[in-house]
């Protein structure tokens, strides 16, 4: 059995002159947590789509736990569920009626049902029209129906989209538990990095349908910079003094802002030889860049990424 | 692949519950019968069988036919357009072609039901009018085995109508665009019946079975049957291909 739950080599699509996606080398483990993060436009919902076999690619190749999607189409998704974009559902029926019809098209037990209205926790709204359902629960009723038949990999597009916080911490909550409730690997993707960072282990970060890194979380965090901030009356010439020293440095507005690792000795001589300098230092702090900051970092400079 | 095609096509009979097609069975056969009946017993047509069946099929084959494979081509289209149920029905491991032939049986399914109960009607509306008004009852026996012959001839020429209004419901996400074309179709038909074309026009073919001449009513039932079986063929192949964004 192969380590990963999706594998993609290539993979590229265009929409006439405009290029969706660009030779993405997708790897996702099994059994882990993926987030799929970018931008709104970013080629998230096009490379779910390519992932599905909903849109064809104009070259590339997608491996669904193992199985190549263009050549063996029912095996490579023959044990996926996935929700792709926010699913209106079937507003005519009911939470049970809607599963009744995964049982039958997937030709599942119909005791299906009952355990996955459990997971989501909508045994009691089951008989309900999906008319009367909020967001939220046909959220989670969505999820519910791509958990029919217990698959081994989840892929979830925007799921926490249009949510309340406390559906989205449901939902956080409902996504973190599945690997271990079923071993399922889970493939998920969102703009919303907060919620990327507190969910996955791994993820991959897309621009302009490009893939901009991918791999573990905290292998992404490590690309994180501490930046140190210098408040000075003399800011030039503080610039000019840590890029003598060979320091990743700007100025902003704060005064200038040093990127490059320092330790607590080398920050003290460094404000000393800016007060040396006949500079006047009125404040001095460390400040961590949150993923979001990364995020923003890596998909505004492509330069500093690499 | 039988068992496959079962569960898709119980799939789509439970995506149908607690919509309008209920009321769209009943209402087509309803209209026929109450048109019927008006027309007997009011003394505003002859009273015989053949007469009475020909001009309540040629109500049904004109008029009723397109707008029924409209509204109901429309109807399942959009339970997934509005749903949007294609993202997860397509992504399932089956046979795209399967999913669409589904949709294409259940469509050629209730338009057989619907001209059962329509041919019911034109003989109910008959017999119904003879019990309200004696003086206009029909002659002879019940023309059970023309209505059988004129409904089934009716069904396979309107299959190429049902195939187009398939295809565009299901192509287009906006339920206007069935609509328009439908009612489109409906209209033009009034011009083409009295031109030359009328006979290939899809429309029409239908109609067409009740034409005078033998030879005129067997092409329209070949070019409506072969016609249509070959769109419905056409319309799956090209829909399992296609792009679904």
């Amino acid at each position: 059995m192969t380590e990963l739950a999706i594998e993609t080599v290539g993979l590229s699509r265009s929409f006439g002159a405009v290029s969706a996606v660009t030779d993405i080398d997708l790897q996702v483990p099994r059994g882990s947590i993926f987030g799929f993060l970018g931008p709104n436009g970013s080629g998230k919902t096009t490379t779910f789509r390519l992932l599905l076999g909903l849109i064809r690619a104009d070259a590339g190749t997608v491996l669904l736990g193992g199985a190549n999607l263009r050549t063996n189409r029912a095996e490579a998704l023959s044990s996926i569920g996935a929700i792709v974009e926010t699913p209106a559902l079937y507003p005519n029926l009911t939470a049970r009626e809607i599963l009744r019809i995964s049982t039958l098209l997937l030709k599942i037990k119909t005791t299906e049902i009952d355990r996955v209205l459990d997971i989501v926790d909508l045994r009691d709204a089951a008989n309900r029209r999906v008319l009367d359902y909020s967001l939220g629960m046909r959220q989670r009723l969505a999820i519910a129906r791509a958990l029919m038949g217990d698959p081994d990999l989840l892929m979830l597009d925007e799921p926490t989209n249009g949510l309340d916080p406390a559906g989205i911490s449901d939902m956080r909550g409902l996504i973190k538990s599945l690997p271990e409730r079923s071993g399922t690997t889970v493939f998920v993707s969102s703009h919303q990095l907060s919620e990327i960072e507190q969910m996955t282990d791994h993820c991959a970060l897309i621009k302009s349908g490009q893939l901009l890194f991918q791999g573990r979380l905290d292998a992404l965090m490590a690309q994180a910079y501490t930046s140190f901030f210098i408040e000075t009356n003399n800011t030039e010439r503080a610039l000019a003094m840590a890029k003598q020293a060979g320091l990743d440095a700007t100025l902003d507005a704060t005064g200038l802002a040093i990127h490059s690792p320092l330790d607590p000795s080398a920050r003290s001589e460094l404000i000393g030889a800016i007060i040396r300098a006949g500079g006047e230092v009125s404040q001095a702090f460390v400040r961590e860049t949150s993923l979001e900051a990364l995020f923003l970092s890596l998909t505004n400079n492509d330069e500093r990424a690499s | 692949m039988i068992g496959q095609m079962i569960g898709l096509l119980r799939a789509e009979c439970l995506k149908l519950k607690r919509t309008v097609i209920v009321l769209l069975i009943v209402s087509v056969p309803l209209m026929v019968f109450l048109l019927g009946v008006a027309v007997i017993a009011t003394g505003n047509s002859a009273s015989d069988w053949p007469m009475l069946a020909a001009s309540g099929a040629a109500i049904w084959s004109f008029f009723l036919l397109p707008m029924t494979a409209t509204a109901l081509t429309a109807l399942v289209a959009q339970l997934e357009h509005g749903s949007r149920g294609w993202s997860y029905t397509l992504a399932l491991p089956l046979a795209k072609w399967t999913v669409f032939s589904a949709k294409a049986l259940i469509v050629l399914f209730v338009m057989a039901v619907i001209s059962v109960l329509v041919g019911a009607a034109i003989i109910g509306s008959g017999v119904f009018a003879g019990w309200i008004a004696p003086k206009q009852a029909m002659a002879g026996e019940l023309p059970i085995a023309l209505m059988v012959g004129l409904m089934t001839k009716m069904w396979l020429a309107g299959l190429l109508v049902v195939s187009i209004q398939f295809a565009v419901a299901i192509r287009f996400e906006s339920f206007a665009v069935p609509v328009v074309v439908g009612i489109g179709g409906t209209f033009v038909a009034i011009v083409a019946t009295s031109a030359k074309i009328g006979l290939y026009f899809p429309w029409l073919m239908a109609t067409n079975v009740l034409n005078s001449e033998p030879e005129r009513a067997a092409q329209a039932i070949v070019m409506g049957s072969l016609g249509g079986i070959a769109l419905f063929a056409l319309t799956i192949v090209w829909l399992s291909r296609r792009d679904w964004k």
